[in-house]
């Protein structure tokens, strides 16, 4: 009997277990993309997919209409401007920011967030200026720092008009595939995931604001927020609506935070980068 | 003889009837600090598993803020004496950080239902 059981088991064991491996899902980023991209051409049919860079104001026309109001004297032009001063500054050792970059660092945040193979994580613009640093005996800046703001903006703003393309390695499914999960895990004690505002209620008011698409959403940072007073980062903002929902927020370059940075980059592929912007 | 007697130990029979008239007050002083006491203890209690369940979220990445708030309030409730708003406090912190941990739980499968998928 024992013996008998014991067969059961094992067969049990031998049948399960290879379906529970087949249960998982199987990321597949260009699948999330397409299905992404058709989620919102349906419901705002009358808004080309590029004109989601635009985030909320891409939405509504008055709103629109003061926003590009404000972009005659964009207020993150000083940031712009220390962090052009800021990169072209050399370290105590005589290296750049210029040497860790590629093209000198000059149009190049399109490329970013990518998969490192040989850390084998996410690696950000942000990440990538600090470690630039520390490399050249420097100290690593505060993600929330001014300096940080102004080099990222003036990266973002020689990258204009450049176009998102990420890419998802075999290697970097799982930090994908993490990012995705964070994405639509509903967190905080008001039990929102990002998905319920940007995917399941884009377009709705929520209060005076109106609720973004969620493609489009990197394409514009850093930047300048008016309830900041500064140029932040997306990883600022990030924490900052885990908050509103009443989650404790992660800190900045986070790996959460980070492979959800990979996820919504690659979201928006094909898209225009138009980074550093203005927002409320 | 005895009014002689009463008067010579008057202050000594006073200050008996005066100590055998105090005892119930002090009784009542120590049972109530021994209550005192024992609330502490029981709010110390309930925020030490507030914590540990809190922490258990954060390290899942679904802590809320509200139980940090309440942690908080708890031990300045603590700190200022008043045990009754101490122990609502740690109640609801460890509400909120059960709650918090539930969310945790339930949410390693229920994402899944809210990807966006391609209809064919």
């Amino acid at each position: 009997m024992n013996k008998c059981s014991s067969l059961l088991v094992t067969c049990f064991v031998m049948l399960i277990a290879p379906l529970s491996v087949v249960a998982d899902p199987v990321a597949d980023p260009a699948a999330d993309r397409k299905a992404m991209r058709d989620f919102f051409e349906k419901r705002f049919p009358s808004i080309e997919l590029s004109a989601h860079v635009d985030g909320a104001y891409a939405l509504d026309e008055a709103k629109r209409e003061q926003w590009l109001e404000m972009e005659d004297f964009p207020p993150y032009e000083i940031a712009v401007d220390e962090g052009e001063v800021l990169f072209g500054e050399k370290f105590s050792n005589g290296g750049t920011y210029a040497d860790c970059f590629e093209n000198e660092g000059i149009g190049v945040k399109q490329n970013f967030p990518f998969f490192d193979l040989d850390k084998a994580e996410v690696v950000t613009l942000e990440l990538t200026i600090n470690l630039c640093r520390e490399s050249n005996g420097e100290k690593a800046l505060s993600y929330s720092s001014e300096e940080m703001g102004a080099l990222s903006a003036y990266m973002a703003y020689t990258s204009r008009g450049n176009t998102f393309a990420i890419e998802v390695p075999p290697e970097g499914l799982q930090a994908y595939e993490k990012g995705k999960r964070f994405y639509y895990e509903r967190r905080g004690q008001l039990d929102f995931a990002c998905s319920s505002c940007h995917v399941d209620s884009a377009g709705n008011n929520l209060r005076a604001e109106i609720l973004s698409a969620t493609i489009g959403h990197t394409t514009h940072w850093p930047t300048y927020r008016f309830k900041w007073e500064a140029v932040g980062s997306l990883h600022k903002r990030f924490a900052g609506c885990n908050v509103q929902v009443r989650a404790v927020g992660l800190a900045q370059q986070s790996e959460s935070y980070r492979n959800l940075e990979y996820f919504l980059t690659y979201m928006n592929n094909g898209m225009v980068l138009n980074g550093p912007a203005t927002r409320k | 003889m005895s009014f002689r007697f009463l008067k010579k130990n008057l202050s000594v029979i006073l200050a008996v009837l005066l100590v055998s008239c105090a005892e119930p007050k002090d009784d009542k002083a120590l049972s109530s600090q021994v209550e005192n006491a024992n609330s502490n203890t029981r709010v110390l209690e309930i925020l030490e598993k507030a914590e540990k369940v809190h922490e258990h979220a954060v390290m899942k990445e679904h802590a809320w803020t509200v139980t940090v708030n309440h942690i908080q309030a708890a031990r300045n409730a603590l700190a200022s004496g008043d045990t009754e708003d101490a122990l609502l406090s740690a109640n609801r912190a460890l509400l909120t950080a059960n709650a918090s941990l539930s969310q945790a739980d339930r949410e390693e499968k229920a994402w899944q239902a809210r990807v966006l998928k391609t209809k064919n």
